[in-house]
């Protein structure tokens, strides 16, 4: 793997990372909303 | 005004991708890897702010038996096992382009993996238990016993076995790797969007969870 990808997957995985955890807030919202 | 501070956010962190990118040097025999320094070690340090913020409202939850603290305490360890996932996985990947391998059970890897136990056993605790005073108060001692055992794990352990991992900042021989002023700047630059992002995030979770607790008839 060249360096360059190394560093492209690791951003993407921190980023991916932040806002998969916004989403997961967002469900959570919407799930005790609907109770 | 948050529509203000997100977008001012937004903007710190493009800012952040662009000095880790673009304005600074690769690190002499790292390479372009070199520039991970900018996301890994912001990400780890963000896991371990979250577990001092989740120890100090710990102490406030056995001090002042207060539901809206066991949210923050729980938030924040929540948040910061999060943000050591996101380290663990960007550590192996950067373990693959520098030592050849994902995972070689180094002492930083094995420590870290400690780590994650501790603190999934905090939402297995968490979860085990069903009345609510009962539940903040046990998850509160564990979080202050886990708090109290992170600092052994991250800072000292590592550095008392032979480990591949460099020291970034804090290191033997008391100077820091990131030799070139460039990296220093992007370096700091990103540790602080980190910061602010935590913070941000941190409080956006509380809101949200005591939302959530009210409609699961929590009394906060």
């Amino acid at each position: 793997m060249s360096d360059w990808k190394t560093v492209l997957i690791c951003s993407m995985v921190v980023l991916v990372g932040i806002f998969g955890y916004m989403i997961y807030l967002n469900l959570r919202l919407n799930k005790a909303e609907k109770k | 005004m948050p529509v203000l501070i997100g977008t001012a956010l937004f903007l710190w962190m493009a800012g952040v991708m662009y000095g880790a990118f673009v304005y600074a040097p690769p690190a002499e025999g790292l390479g372009e890897t070199s520039r991970l320094i900018f996301l890994h070690v912001p990400v780890a340090w963000t896991s371990v702010m979250a577990f001092i913020t989740s120890f100090v409202y710990s102490i406030l939850v056995l001090r002042r038996n207060r539901h809206e603290d066991d949210i923050r305490a729980e938030v924040a360890a929540r948040m910061g096992l999060w943000y050591c996932v996101l380290a663990t996985i960007t550590g192996a990947f950067w373990a693959k382009a520098t030592w050849n391998t994902y995972w070689n059970w180094d002492p930083r890897e094995i420590s870290i993996v400690v780590l994650l136990l501790v603190y999934m056993s905090y939402f297995g605790l968490r979860s085990a238990v069903t009345d609510p005073d009962k539940k903040i108060r046990l998850a509160a001692v564990y979080a202050i016993l886990a708090a109290i055992i992170m600092p052994f794990l991250v800072f000292v352990v590592p550095r008392m076995y032979m480990s591949l991992h460099p020291d970034t900042l804090i290191n033997n021989s008391g100077k820091s790797q990131l030799a070139d002023v460039r990296m220093k700047q992007v370096f700091f630059f990103s540790l602080a969007g980190f910061t602010l992002l935590y913070f941000w995030l941190f409080n956006l979770s509380v809101r949200i969870e005591r939302l959530v607790r009210r409609k699961e008839g929590w009394n906060v």
